[in-house]
Parts: C-alpha cells; sequence; structure tokens
C-alpha cells in the first residue's frame, strides 16, 4: 500500500470540484416587473420526462418561448407525486422567473399527505393560477373487450356480489384512486384498488385478465380502443376516442366529475403585471395554430380552449371544494389499506 | 409487407438516419460509460432537443443512443471493476479480473461481439414475433412475479463469491434500502426518518455509485498502482471478438434469457443480465472459473442486456405499455410525435416501425464500429495510475448522481452509501447481492401484496395456474439439482467400481 496515494486522490478530487462549484453562479437579481422577462424563465415538472404533465409542456414551450421572448427552460423535478416541485417552486423568490407546470390533483395530494408538504401557505393558496392550455382529459373506467362485462350496469352490478370489483390504477392517493374511493361512496358495494405503478401497468393487469377493471385517463397512449371497453368517463362530453362511453353526468353522478388540467403557476406574492405578462404570452401559444397542430397530432387532450387566469382559478376552487369533502374517506381507505396489512 | 421491410431497410440507411444513429451512438456510449447515468436519463435530456426533428430522425437518434448505452456500460465494468449502469453489474465479474490480467481489450472484444449479435436476435423477434409476445407477456400476474422475484434470489448464490453469508447479508442490505419510502400498495410511509426526501425511496443509481464506484474506488485508491501490470497487456480487441464469434451457443441463450426477460413489464436489465450469467455457469463444464476472467461470464449479461433493449420495445410498441423506465421515456416520445402504439402504428406507420426495427440493427452495428476505433485506448486506461483514475471517475459518478434529479441530497446520499459501500469492501461483502436486493425487493413486495388483495387475502392464489406450478418446479430444481446430481454421480460411482 503506498502511504501517499490517498493524498493524491483527495488532492484531484479537489482540483477537478474546485472549477464545478462555479458554474451556477451568478447575479439573480432582477427587480423590474416593467422590462419582465429580462433572462430566461425556469418551468419546474414535478413529474418524470415522458409523462403527461412533462409531454404538455414540451408541447407549450417554443410557443410560449416565441411570444414571452426569452428563453424557456423546462426542469424536472419528479417524486412525492408532485410535492417536491411544488415545496420548491413556493419557496422561490415570487419574481415570475421561477413556474411550475402541474396538475389540478397536486393542492389535494397536499392535504392527502399534509407530512410531505412543507410550506406554510396553505395550499390552495401556495401557488397562483396563470392559465391552464389542458384540460380535456379527466378518468376513466374500463375493462378488457375479452370480458363478460359489457355495460357500466354490469359492472355496477357486479360489485353488488361477494366477488366484488378489483379495480387497478396507479399510485395510492392517485385521481385513479380517488375516483375509485368515490365509486364506493357514491355506488355502495365491493370496489377493492389495486395499485399499479403506471397507467401502462393498469392496462397490462386488465389485458391480462388479472383485473376486473382499471381506472386511467381515457386518453392514455396504453388504452387501445381495439383491445379496451371503456364503460364511463368523468368528462363533461364524451371522449372522441370513446363516443360509446356516457359521462357519469349522463349517468346522473355529477360528483364524479374530474378533469386532468395541466396548467401554469406562479409562488404566491408574484406581481400581478407579471402574471398578467405570461397569462398573455399563454394565451398566444395555445392559439398558435402550430401548437393546435401538434397537439392534434399528438392527440394531447388540450381541450376546447385554453383558460385564462379567473377560469382556471374557478375551477380549481370548485375543484377542491368537491375533493375537501372526500378527504375524510380518503385518508379512511388508505388507513384500512394500511391497517390490513 | 415485403416492401414496407425493404422501404424501412432503405429509409434506416439514409444519410440522414446514419448520421442520427453516429450521434446517438457516441452520446450512447458516453452515458453508458458514466456511472449512475444510462439510457433513461441520457434520452430524457434529449427528448426536448428532438422535438423539433422529423421522427424518423429522432426516434433513431434515441434508439440508437439507448442500443449503444449497454456496450458502453460495460467498458467501466471491465476496466474499473465499476458499473457504468445498472445492466452492467455482472459484466464486472469476469471483465474486471480478464482486464486485471492484461486482458482488457479482449475483454472489450467480446463484450462488443456479445452485444451486436444479441441487439441483432433481439431485434428479429422483435421484427418477427412482437404481438403475440406481447400478448401472452399481460397475461403473467402478480402471483407469478412474486415466485419470479423468489427465483431471483437464487441469483444471489452464483454471485456472493467464497463466502455465501457474506452475500446473503449484503442482499439483505439491499433488501432493508429498497423498503425505504411509500409502501407501494398502501401509500404509508416507512423507514424515512422523518425527511421528506425519503418518501420516495432511494433511486437505484444511487446505490451503485455509492457501492461500485465510491466503496470500491476508494479501497482501489488506497491500493495504489494500476489495474494491470505495464508491459504485460496482452490481447487484442478482434481476439476478443472471435473468442465470443466461437461461442454461439452462449450468445443466442443469453440473448433469450434477454429477451424473456425484456419482454416481461417491470423486470429489466439488472436481473436479466445477472440471471443470464447465473445460466452461462450453470451450462459451464468449468463453473468453478467463473469469476476469473472467463469469456462466457462476460458474453452472458452483455447479451442479456442487450437483447432486453428490443424486447422492452415490444409491449411499447405494440400496447403502448413500457417495460421499464427506458421504455417509459421512449414512449413519451413517440406520444410527442403523435405516433400512437398499438395495431395502428404497425399498419398505418409501417414503414416508419420498420425504419426504426433496422435502425437498431444499424446502431449495433455503428457502435461495434465506432468501439473498435477506441478500445484499444479504452484498454490502455488499465495502466493509468490509479491515483488519476479514482478521482476522475469519482467526480464522474458525483455527477452522474446529480444529472439524476438535479437534487443535492442525491449527492449526499451517493457518498453515504458509498462510505457503507467502503465498509463493506474493506470487510469483503460483495456488493452486487446488495444491487440485486434493491432491484428485487420492489417487485417482491408489491407484487406479493397485489396477488393478495386479488385473491381476497388467499395464499392459494400463489399455487394455482400452471405458469406458477411451472416456475416453483424450476425453483426446486435450480435448488436441488446439484445434490441430486452429486448423488446420483457418486451412485454410479458405486456401481462401476463394484
Amino acid at each position: 500500500m503506498r502511504k501517499y496515494a490517498w493524498r493524491k486522490v483527495l488532492a484531484m478530487v479537489l482540483v477537478i470540484i474546485m472549477p464545478l462549484t462555479l458554474v451556477g453562479c451568478g447575479d439573480n437579481s432582477a427587480k423590474n416587473t416593467e422590462n419582465y422577462p429580462e433572462k430566461s424563465i425556469t418551468v419546474i415538472v414535478g413529474f418524470n420526462p415522458g409523462g403527461g404533465v412533462d409531454t404538455a409542456v414540451r408541447g407549450i414551450q417554443p410557443y410560449l418561448q416565441k411570444y414571452i421572448g426569452k428563453t424557456i427552460l423546462v426542469e424536472n423535478k419528479p417524486g412525492n407525486q408532485g410535492l417536491i416541485a411544488m415545496n420548491y417552486v413556493g419557496e422561490q423568490k415570487p419574481d415570475g422567473y421561477t413556474l411550475i407546470a402541474t396538475t389540478n390533483a397536486m393542492s389535494l395530494n397536499a392535504m392527502i399527505f399534509p407530512e410531505s408538504y412543507k410550506l406554510k401557505a396553505a395550499p390552495e393558496e401556495a401557488l397562483i393560477p396563470i392559465y391552464s392550455w389542458v384540460n380535456g382529459d379527466g378518468n376513466g373506467i374500463f375493462v378488457s373487450k375479452e370480458s363478460p362485462v359489457k355495460t357500466w350496469d354490469d359492472l355496477v352490478a357486479k360489485a353488488q356480489t361477494e366477488a366484488g370489483v378489483k379495480i387497478a390504477g396507479s399510485g395510492i392517493g392517485s385521481t385513479d384512486h380517488i375516483t375509485a374511493i368515490t365509486l364506493t361512496k357514491i355506488y355502495g358495494g365491493n370496489w377493492v384498488f389495486v395499485p399499479m405503478d403506471s397507467a401502462g401497468e393498469v392496462a397490462s393487469a386488465v389485458l391480462g385478465g388479472q383485473v376486473d377493471a382499471g381506472s386511467s385517463s381515457p386518453g392514455a397512449a396504453s388504452l387501445d380502443p381495439s383491445r379496451i371497453n371503456m364503460l364511463a368517463v368523468t368528462l363533461k362530453e364524451r371522449a372522441e376516442k370513446w363516443p360509446d362511453a356516457p359521462t357519469f353526468i349522463e349517468l346522473e353522478k355529477p360528483e364524479l366529475y374530474i378533469l386532468f388540467v395541466v396548467g401554469l403557476m406562479a409562488p404566491a406574492g408574484t406581481p400581478p403585471e407579471i402574471i398578467d405578462k405570461l397569462e398573455a404570452a399563454m394565451d398566444q401559444a395555445r392559439n398558435d395554430q402550430a401548437f393546435i397542430d401538434w397537439a392534434e397530432n399528438a392527440k394531447q387532450p388540450i381541450g376546447k380552449e385554453g383558460w385564462n387566469a379567473e377560469a382556471y382559478k374557478a375551477y380549481l376552487t370548485d375543484y377542491q371544494n368537491n375533493m375537501k369533502a372526500l378527504i375524510p374517506d380518503i385518508q379512511e381507505a388508505l388507513k384500512a389499506a394500511q391497517g390490513g396489512k | 409487407m415485403e416492401s414496407v421491410v425493404w422501404q424501412g431497410l432503405l429509409a434506416s440507411l439514409a444519410p440522414t438516419s446514419i448520421l442520427a444513429v453516429l450521434i446517438g451512438v457516441f452520446v450512447g456510449i458516453a452515458v453508458g460509460i458514466v456511472p449512475g447515468i444510462g439510457a433513461g436519463v441520457g434520452l430524457s435530456l434529449l427528448l426536448p432537443i428532438i422535438f423539433n426533428v422529423p421522427p424518423l430522425i429522432g426516434l433513431m437518434l434515441l434508439l440508437a443512443l439507448w442500443a449503444s448505452d449497454g456496450y458502453g456500460a460495460s467498458i467501466s465494468s471491465i476496466l474499473l471493476n465499476v458499473p457504468g449502469g445498472a445492466g452492467a453489474v455482472a459484466t464486472c465479474f469476469d471483465g474486471h479480473p480478464m482486464a486485471q490480467q492484461g486482458k482488457a481489450g479482449e475483454a472489450i472484444g467480446i463484450s462488443m461481439a456479445a452485444s451486436m449479435l444479441a441487439g441483432i436476435l433481439g431485434t428479429f423477434v422483435l421484427m418477427l414475433a412482437a404481438p403475440p409476445l406481447a400478448k401472452l407477456a399481460v397475461k403473467i400476474g402478480p402471483a407469478e412475479y412474486t415466485i419470479m422475484a423468489v427465483l431471483g434470489m437464487t441469483l444471489i448464490g452464483g454471485m456472493a463469491g467464497k463466502n455465501r453469508i457474506k452475500g446473503l447479508v449484503s442482499a439483505i442490505i439491499g433488501l432493508m434500502v429498497s423498503f425505504i419510502g411509500y409502501d407501494l400498495t398502501t401509500g404509508f410511509v416507512r423507514y424515512n426518518f422523518g425527511s421528506t426526501y425519503l418518501f420516495d425511496g432511494i433511486e437505484f443509481e444511487l446505490v451503485l455509485i455509492g457501492f461500485f464506484a465510491i466503496g470500491e474506488l476508494m479501497q482501489a485508491g488506497e491500493e495504489g498502482g494500476t489495474v494491470a501490470e505495464f508491459g504485460k497487456m496482452t490481447g487484442t480487441v478482434l481476439g476478443g471478438f472471435k473468442e465470443a464469434l466461437k461461442r454461439p451457443l452462449s450468445i443466442i441463450r443469453s440473448s433469450l434469457v434477454g429477451v424473456v426477460m425484456g419482454v416481461l413489464p417491470g423486470i429489466g436489465i439488472t436481473i436479466s443480465s445477472m440471471a443470464a450469467y447465473e445460466v452461462e455457469k450453470r451450462f459451464s463444464k468449468t463453473p468453478e472459473k467463473f469469476g476469473t476472467g472467463i469469456v462466457e461470464g462476460i458474453i452472458g449479461p452483455e447479451a442479456a442486456n442487450n437483447s432486453c433493449q428490443p424486447a422492452a420495445l415490444i409491449p411499447t410498441l405494440t400496447l403502448g405499455i413500457p417495460a421499464g423506465s427506458t421504455s417509459a421515456v421512449f414512449l413519451g416520445a413517440l406520444i410527442m410525435y403523435g405516433l400512437t402504439p398499438g395495431m395502428d402504428l404497425f399498419t398505418n406507420k409501417a414503414p416508419l416501425v420498420w425504419a426504426m426495427m433496422w435502425g437498431i440493427i444499424v446502431a449495433s452495428i455503428a457502435y461495434v464500429l465506432v468501439g473498435l476505433i477506441f478500445a484499444n485506448w479504452f484498454a490502455k486506461l488499465t495502466i493509468l495510475p490509479i491515483e488519476y483514475l479514482v478521482p476522475c471517475t469519482l467526480v464522474t459518478c458525483f455527477i452522474g448522481a446529480f444529472v439524476t434529479t438535479n437534487s443535492f441530497y442525491d449527492l449526499v446520499v451517493a457518498f453515504l452509501f458509498g462510505l457503507i459501500g467502503y465498509v463493506m469492501a474493506l470487510l469483503k461483502y460483495p456488493p452486487a447481492p446488495a444491487i440485486l436486493g434493491v432491484v428485487l425487493g420492489p417487485i417482491l413486495e408489491k407484487n406479493y401484496f397485489r396477488a393478495l388483495l386479488l385473491s381476497d387475502g388467499s395464499h392459494r392464489v400463489f399455487f394455482s395456474g400452471t405458469l406458477a406450478i411451472c416456475l416453483w418446479s424450476l425453483l426446486a430444481l435450480i435448488l436441488f439439482a446439484p445434490f441430486l446430481f452429486k448423488l446420483f454421480k457418486k451412485r454410479r460411482g458405486i456401481k462401476s467400481s463394484s
């Protein structure tokens, strides 16, 4: 063993690390709201690259860049169902240079998992809605085409039997899970939620016949209309991809109106002038023909129109109020799952 | 049909496609070599860049990157005993001893040949049998996955080395690490020490960097010297190439292991390459030589992790069900381009699909050609003094850890695992079983509880169905065959002597 080898190793490590520490150190102050934006804007995504929210952000990014006039950097900070990103953005300076792109389920997650939520402000007040450019998808309950269950009524009837309905969805506390809990509350009977890791695994379990039904976004790529039979959707109107699947509003269960809404938000305290500028640029980007063409081609559920700050906030408030009533049920369902183990 | 195949081939050989493949190959080898980042990170970094590129070019770039990542990862395993990626852990077992004997070039040659041929074989399976295989794959349920995870546990014996107990302890450490964070079935958070950072558990890559890169490298740095002795460099890249080609059975066997495990969502390259190593050892006439630098010991994992990639595309392209995290990113790219997986893709977009599949083969050949140019230079790294090699690798590892999620905590976690890994290395606990434990833990746990949810709590579900019975029989065979074989031999010995 050489005596000095260690010192050399350490010295080399230091030599290589030193210049790296300088990377990223620069002047971050930009105070003038009038000249906003003066530098690039970072949009944090709380989910993995290639996922639904990420794809939506990457889709609008070039157009937002075009209309806001500065570079838009997209950064993924996945984890804790998007709450890591929410905690991070909530703590940033409200100067309009760090924004978050997220879904409506996030503030709900903050309420279901209070231990994951680190901000001082209440979840619904920590972030200011700016604009929503994806609001056409929601949740759907589906079975395999090979299943004996053919209609929504068949499935509800099956839930009343002793065997019950085993329903797969991605993750505990996810929108899929919440939909399943709401089903139990409204229809009664025996619904057993089987958590999977992703929408792909849910489709796989349904196609393989391991579960009776699945709960996923009707727009998910893993749901192929030639193999899957969609029974009902949580949307306002029927989905183009599934013309035969009724909405829960048609089935007279308006509580099950759950959308998947992706929007841009800023930390609380961001000056209204900046919000206005971003809102205007987002609206132009959303209505750019090239963006609309891309969304159509990529089958992105952008919905009929973008929602401005007011409409977006109105939906979120409505959604949160609806869901708040469900939180005790959700937490009870979680506890039951944990106690049963 | 034929014309579509032909059109695809021509499209994959167009100058722009070849350029995309070459860029993909260079990036792929680079992300492969760097421990802690692999094809998944490479793909997510390129995803925003290819947004404005036509689908064929963009997808060829991604596929070439993905295909060559496995080859790049084996280089770090062979030269430094630090796996460049999840699929290259088992490559260390025989690749590094070979490098220590001065035959790094030969080892790289073996890895190249096995990787290329397996990639091509896997792609042929994808071309010929994708739809039926995908249908079969979704039939396998949580109960079967649970038994498969138990089967996976038997791999520990093969990689524990001389001391089985230490191997088991290492595997248990890995399993314990894998249980940190959210319980995937109940949402219950355990072993997080009150920290929200640990809610999502510990990234597999960080454990890999910590145990292998930091732990083992620190020990190597202490010892100093060089990996191989100067002036004792024997064995050439081409020689390794020929050695691998002399063993077609090993290549086919290991490629099949890779294909089977690749198709199954959630199994992945780590387990498939370790399983192929074990299969090669069981089929070998000289199993005791495994771990000392044997050709089959490199062919096994390298062939398996490269045939895994095209196989993982089978459920991704036909059903839109990604087989793992890397295929999930690739699926994201398909969706971004407006390509919906499923039958529609194979009928309406057939030329593009065929061009993509040919693209994997073109990429496999391309990384071998690129690899041939660089391999001899890489091999020379083994005669560089370790006190220069180790710090450069360490810093690269930390950058790798940081790139994955941009989180400072990741660096801390990688460092902490490095300390544990260092102590383990000092006490001669093998790190590979720990990696296996980290990978198998969640597969075992979530499938066990899912199976029980589906059976309303009855354990009978694990013993119903033909596949379950077959898997249990295989387990029994693996566990008891060596004893029975010995017993049989003894009896025959007694008979013939009497």
